[in-house]
């Protein structure tokens, strides 16, 4: 019979078990991309095709970039201390600098042997067909861990188990490109495989750039968007406030910190002052569950 | 010209000198050590690669600091000094990681090619030039009392034991004991790792909104006490943004106190710990 609470048990019961999964996530995807990589290194290397070496360089990244996820989670989860009185926030953004840094020295690296055996020596022999196979598990592979993210990332907001799944998405797609340049080579193109290798570490390039002008931005303090402006007009709202003025706000992780500067009237006592900030906290607290800090200097307004 | 003046004058076109100097050594060193294959000398080009990198760090971290604060980065961009050096920090490491690989490997499977003696006089040259530029940096230090010229005096310094060392091992391997080129090239390495860890922990802890040390801390609570008055300091808070800092500092002031009365004190603890505190940029005071 039905009680009218099968309903909510049953959400309740699927949240629990999305709870799991986006726990598992993050580990389930990091075995497959290590599983990737060593698949795809050892048989680039005994089918001689550079496209499937330049695809599993992608793996690699993707192991760092999972690898950085859980980390970061690690570390960040240590809250504040006496030396890091601000919290371990940021060590997420310098984690990805150096991460998409090497990545970059490494594609760079990769493009640099890719041209100089193209132009020096040329292709000794076609790559193994057994290369476009495994290219072929690696595309599924990489669309099970692609889904498995997203369905994870949608449900609990998670903006790195998203991003986290487009990197699998990307690597499914430079994998489709290796199963083309193998089997070109062997038919009609034998410098395909050259090509395209070369073609696939100019896009980790691409993307290790994007990623590090991001993280170095991060890590200088960064204010994103519209911000301070939002924070400013709300905190123009509360009751008792003449003026807002120098609101800074940085991003620490995954969380904002807010620094600001309030008029308030000449006549107020410092206790009416401090009604004041509990006032605007509990609204800014209230409204924006990003925000992590809030730190109000009072002045008087002339 | 007084005689100061000339110093500073020559201090100043040392520390351009020392780039163009290091520069050169670093493309000398490790374009003869590669042709005319010494590991040792091929390495110790990466000791001039980290004098550039010190001395560019330098020179770009005060231009980029300089860079007023804007919409993005409201706090300022002096952040930027400890992002290169930890971008370079990381450069000098793979570079090291892969020169000490290859001489692990050369030991492993005796792979000596006999170094020419070209390499020879290329690390006489590189040793010689380096005492030089050291003994003109100290010249300058004892006149000036700059601690940045006698860091940059003992980088040289450095250098220039490097290219004995392989001097050494290049005669050595021309006497017979082959392995010590790829033997010193280990231990530049070994050495190496160190200098590029150091950068790369300070870099980090500079981008971690790290606490100031804690004497240091007990300073400014002092000063902060003493211009607060009795009872007044709560606590404080402290991070280092580029070469400055940037403190939060909590009083508790009496309720009744007008905002106006609030207001002179949180002023008198500013200008106090302004003339106490080195390096202070800013100081946030948050009334509890």
């Amino acid at each position: 019979m039905n009680d009218g609470t099968g309903g909510q048990n049953s959400a309740a019961l699927c949240g629990s078990r999305c709870e799991g999964c986006a726990e598992r996530a993050t580990w389930i995807v990091l075995f497959i991309n290590l599983g990737m990589f060593l698949l795809k290194a050892v048989v680039a290397v005994n089918s001689h095709s550079r496209s499937l070496m330049a695809d599993a360089i992608e793996s690699l990244a993707d192991v760092a970039i999972t690898g950085l996820v859980i980390l970061t989670l690690t570390i960040v989860a240590k809250g504040k201390d006496e030396k890091h009185p601000y919290g371990y926030g940021k060590v997420e953004f310098l984690i990805a600098t150096v991460i998409n840094f090497l990545l970059l020295l490494a594609s760079l690296a990769f493009m640099g042997m890719g041209l100089w055996e193209m132009f020096t020596v040329g292709p000794e022999r076609a790559p193994d067909m057994m290369a476009a196979v495994v290219a072929g598990v690696s595309i599924a592979g990489n669309y099970i861990a692609y889904r498995y993210c997203k369905c994870a990332g949608e449900k609990f907001h998670s903006q790195a188990l998203l991003a986290n799944g487009m990197v699998n998405w990307a690597d499914a797609v430079t994998s489709v490109a290796v199963v083309f340049a193998v089997v070109a080579s062997n038919l009609a193109f034998p410098r395909m495989d050259d090509i395209i290798s070369i073609m696939i570490g100019f896009v980790i390039a691409r993307l290790a750039l994007t990623g590090l002008e991001t993280s170095v931005k991060e890590l200088l303090d960064f204010s994103p968007g519209m911000q301070s402006s939002t924070i400013a007009e709300v905190t123009r709202g509360v009751a008792g406030v003449a003026a807002v003025r120098d609101v800074k706000t940085r991003l620490v992780g995954r969380n904002l910190w807010v620094d600001m500067e309030v008029l308030i009237a000449t006549e107020c006592t410092m206790g009416e002052g401090l009604l004041v900030v509990q006032r605007i906290k509990s609204r800014l607290l209230r409204d924006r569950r990003d925000i992590a800090d809030i730190s109000v200097r009072l002045a008087i307004a002339k | 010209m007084s005689g100061n003046e000339k110093c500073v004058r020559c201090a100043y076109n040392l520390t351009w000198f020392g780039l163009w100097d290091s520069l050169f050594l670093a493309a000398f060193k490790g374009v003869i050590g590669l042709t005319m294959h010494s590991r040792a000398l091929t390495i110790s080009a990466v000791y001039s690669l980290h004098d550039i990198i010190s001395a560019l760090t330098i020179l770009f971290g005060m231009k980029v600091a300089e860079t007023p604060a804007d919409a993005e980065h409201p706090y300022g961009h002096g952040g930027m000094e400890h992002v290169v050096s930890l971008l370079t920090g990381l450069i000098i490491l793979v570079a090291t990681l892969f020169l000490l690989g290859d001489a692990i490997w050369a030991i492993m499977y005796e792979e000596y090619p006999q170094p020419h003696w070209t390499a020879l006089a290329a690390a006489m040259i590189a040793a010689l030039v380096e005492e030089t530029i050291y003994r003109y940096n100290i010249c300058a230090h004892r006149h000036i009392n700059s601690p940045a010229i006698l860091t940059h005096a003992h980088h040289h310094r450095a250098d220039a034991i490097s290219s004995v060392v392989v001097i050494v091992a290049i005669l050595g391997a021309k006497a017979g004991y082959h392995i010590l080129d790829p033997l010193a090239a280990i231990l530049e390495g070994l050495h190496l790792l160190i200098l590029s860890g150091e950068i790369l922990y300070s870099s980090s802890l500079g981008l971690l909104d790290r606490s100031p040390e804690e004497t240091q801390l007990t300073l400014i609570r002092e000063v902060a006490a003493r211009a607060a008055g009795p009872g007044a300091m709560r606590s404080v808070k402290g991070r280092q943004v580029g070469r400055g800092l940037w403190l939060d500092l909590h009083l508790k002031l009496p309720e009744t106190l007008t905002m106006s009365q609030a207001q002179q004190i949180s002023e008198s603890v500013r200008s106090a710990l302004r003339r106490n505190i080195k390096y202070v940029d800013n100081v946030n005071i948050i009334y509890e």
